[in-house]
């Protein structure tokens, strides 16, 4: 059963969401799914799901869990970047650490928004050059070695 | 380069991060065009795992990640899972679109990570650590 996951920490590590839908007539089958998620037996749940998401059609929660487990799909596309971001990755290794704390944006080796606030920076970067063109990662720490 | 593998990007290691030292790491699009960035390559890691500041700037509710317990070296978290595209991004060849699985809790101090299910159990890749490359191509079809 689930409720038997250790809890290294200690304390009552479920949840309130829990106590909310302990209640439905799902419950039971959720527990079951969700007992092979914690314990690493993803194939087996994955097949559960399937078996849930026929007997549940209406749970919206058991239809998440069906799209959600589903394995991985990957394909190869056109390439996104016109351009080489290795100067992006330089100028992170050069000169990022003067922002250190902060979220920064970079593009085409030029900072574009450096800010403790990711969607800050998402937002100024965005408008600058659009969604996803600038790199935008935490600022390294630590001064490169000489 | 190898017909499998469609595309390549240089390969980063010790990846310095803010608080994470990233051992590999990848430069990727999480979401649909949301956030390019980089992220640990961790295939001793069960699930891909989105970074709560970025999960959070995305939309994710709090009151809806809690159906889930994981297993984490920072301890048990409680998370939900969640379905996400996550591209990388080649420098030559062709970038690789994974329709992936990541799980995502407020309670999660580590970085983004492309962990093994959901992620990469379906995406061939392969590391040059002489030549720096990461390659990366789409897997057969599901068996």
């Amino acid at each position: 059963m689930a409720q038997d996951v250790a809890n290294p920490a200690g304390g009552d590590v479920r949840s309130d969401w829990d106590a909310r839908h302990a209640g439905e007539p799902w419950w039971g089958d959720w527990v079951r799914l969700r007992t092979l998620i914690e314990t690493s037996r993803v194939p087996e749940a994955r097949d559960l799901v399937k078996e849930l998401a026929v007997k549940w059609p209406d749970v919206d929660h058991i239809r998440h869990y069906e799209r959600a487990l589903e394995p991985p799909k990957a394909r190869a596309v056109p390439r996104r970047l016109g351009y080489d971001p290795q100067q992006d990755h330089d100028w992170l290794r050069e000169h990022g650490h003067d922002y250190a704390g902060c979220w920064v944006a970079v593009h085409r080796g030029r900072l574009l928004a450096a800010d403790p606030d990711l969607g800050r920076v998402m937002e100024l970067a965005n408008a600058e050059v659009g969604p996803a063109n600038a790199l935008i990662t935490r600022a390294p720490e630590r001064r490169p070695e000489e | 380069m190898n017909p499998p593998l469609k595309g390549r990007q240089r390969l980063r290691t010790l990846v310095d991060r803010g608080p994470h030292l990233l051992l590999v790491a990848a430069h990727c699009v999480i979401g649909d065009d949301e956030l390019q960035t980089v992220a640990l390559v961790d295939t001793a890691s069960e699930w891909c795992v989105l970074e709560w500041s970025a999960a959070a700037t995305m939309g994710f509710d709090t009151t809806r990640l809690q159906d889930t317990l994981y297993h984490t070296r920072f301890g048990l978290i409680r998370g939900r899972i969640e379905r996400m595209a996550v591209r990388l991004l080649a420098t030559e060849g062709a970038d690789v679109q994974i329709e992936a699985t990541f799980f995502i809790s407020p309670d999660w101090p580590g970085p983004t990570v492309l962990g093994w299910r959901g992620g990469l159990e379906r995406v061939r890749i392969a590391l040059d650590p002489f030549e720096d490359w990461l390659y990366f191509g789409e897997a057969a079809a599901a068996e």
